[in-house]
């Protein structure tokens, strides 16, 4: 569960970023969050993990009161969140395989959960012939998977994808949509979307949190989203 | 610790070393000069210590009696002045054995001067003008002042003569040396700190975007930074034995050399000395690298 009551933050103290924020999104959601540039999107998302601290209020995720965190537990939250990136943020030299065994390997999985574990979200991303492959010669929708599987490889309740079709052709989205949906309704997860094209919140009719003027405008289930 | 995570750090570690090869290269060449500069200022300040402290073992003072001073008085005096603090021994001269040594001196030039003195009165001699006198020697130089005034007030002296001055010099000396040498030291370290900063430095920003994965992905301050110790451990380390090699070649082979040819300068044996030089060499090292990464790491890992 994620939770934020009266969550404000500025930025040197000057003007509100976000003003007064109360969300709540339960486990096992499917939410989209949209919203202008400059709107605050790119803020929730780093209180989120706690990259920013809030100004005002409070965050509580999974249990974790993160406006009262200290330092030494954020990676602790962040092993609760799995990330995607528009940009998927993989490490060039490593290939499909030790790109995802490595978000094991940093929370010190032992070697045999990792041999087991890799390969079986590589295949459920469809990758499971890849494993050797390097990103570059990978396809964008390809690399977005790779980063999608390391996202979950360590099972976190919740995913961020930030703009996760942002550098996608139109079929490569639909794919990584249904992967993020399917993780979603079968294993239960957690799924933020923040995005900006408003063709994909359309189709899904999720629950769509639209974020402008320092704060939530809209949020509501399904439908037209104002971004 | 677990031991496959140190296993892993040691191996970024040399990743990172190799990665940034030219500019590791530049650290460890650095660092080396650096640890060696301090080694060879220990060298010079230790030995040079250990020559002026054997000059000092030379130095004396001679308290000269009186003329008209009874044998009684000069005895009495001699047993005063070995009680005094600070004398370690008092050799009594009489006058006697003063002019034979000044006769040893100088005979052959001023024969009929010391054949004079060798004739009494009334065949038309001289008697003896030297006084008796003790040579007086001492521990340290740092209350020679306090020693001369006490001896120069025991009855019978006439007057204390000394080498007060070189030894003063020789403890300004000591005191230049060792201070000068311990604030190029203190530079050395700093500059060495400094460089191995930039190495670190250079080595996360060609790291940052797999760093902030790390971040994203959970991992802890400990995970992310521990390489880059370990990196700057290994180029310490690597620098370290280079200066213990190259030290360990100057003294024994260059510095022996020298003082072979200049039989005046003794050098205090390696043996002595190398127990010093692992301290400087690995000790100094990895303080430096240690803290020169801690001082980059800190500050680009607030986040």
């Amino acid at each position: 569960m994620i939770e934020f009551k009266n969550v404000s933050k500025t930025y040197n103290n000057r003007e509100y970023v976000l003003k007064d924020v109360n969300l709540r999104i339960e486990d096992g959601e499917f939410v989209f969050v949209v919203g202008r540039s400059g709107s605050g999107k790119t803020t929730l998302t780093k209180l989120l993990l706690r990259e920013e601290k809030v100004t005002e209020g409070r965050i509580i995720i999974n249990g974790f009161r993160l406006d009262k965190m200290r330092q030494g537990k954020v990676p602790y939250l962040r092993r609760e969140i799995g990330m995607v990136f528009q940009d998927f943020r993989l490490f060039p030299k490593k290939n499909v395989y030790e790109n995802v065994a490595f978000a094991m390997e940093v929370i010190g999985a032992p070697s045999s959960s990792i041999k087991k574990r890799v390969p079986f979200f590589l295949d459920l991303v469809g990758l499971g012939d890849k494993m050797k492959s390097f990103p570059t010669q990978l396809s964008g929708g390809e690399q977005q998977r790779v980063a999608l599987a390391r996202a979950i490889v360590n099972n976190p309740n919740i995913i961020i994808a930030d703009e996760p079709t942002g550098n996608l052709d139109p079929q490569m989205s639909r794919e990584i949509m249904n992967l993020l949906m399917a993780l979603n309704e079968k294993l239960g997860k957690t799924v933020i979307v923040v995005t900006h094209e408003q063709s994909l919140v359309n189709k899904y009719q999720k629950r769509v949190i639209t974020i402008g003027e320092g704060g939530i405008e809209n949020d509501r289930i399904g439908g037209m989203a104002n971004a | 610790m677990r031991r496959f995570r140190l296993f892993t750090f040691i191996k970024e570690g040399f990743k990172g070393v190799f990665r940034n090869g030219l500019m590791s290269v530049a650290s460890i060449l650095v660092l080396f000069s650096s640890l060696f500069m301090i080694g060879i200022f220990t060298t010079i300040i230790k030995n040079v210590n250990y020559n002026l402290d054997k000059m000092e073992d030379f130095n004396e003072l001679v308290c000269y009696m009186k003329l008209d001073a009874t044998q009684e008085q000069v005895a009495k005096a001699g047993v005063t002045m070995k009680n005094f603090n600070n004398v370690t021994g008092v050799t009594f001269v009489s006058k006697e054995e003063a002019l034979e040594a000044e006769k040893q001196k100088y005979g052959d030039e001023y024969k009929q001067i010391f054949e004079m003195y060798e004739k009494t009165e009334a065949e038309g001699g001289k008697s003896n003008p030297l006084p008796d006198a003790y040579r007086i020697e001492y521990k340290s130089v740092n209350d020679l002042a306090t020693l001369e005034e006490k001896l120069s007030r025991v009855e019978g002296v006439e007057t204390v003569r000394n080498s007060y001055a070189v030894a003063q010099n020789i403890q300004k000396l000591k005191n230049i040396i060792t201070l000068g040498g311990t604030w190029l030291m203190v530079l050395l370290v700093v500059i060495s700190v400094f460089v191995i900063a930039n190495t670190i430095k250079i080595t996360y920003h060609s790291r940052e975007l797999e760093i902030g994965i790390m971040r994203y992905i959970g991992a802890t301050k400990t995970y992310i930074t521990m390489p880059f110790v370990f990196e700057s451990v290994i180029i310490s380390a690597v620098s370290a034995g280079l200066g213990y090699l190259a030290q360990w070649y100057v003294y024994t082979r260059v510095l022996r050399g020298l003082t072979e040819k200049y039989d005046i300068i003794e050098i205090i044996p390696y043996t002595q000395m190398h127990r010093l030089f692992l301290i400087i060499y690995f000790g100094a090292g990895l303080v430096i690298g240690v803290f020169g990464s801690i001082i980059t790491i800190r500050k680009y890992m607030k986040v």
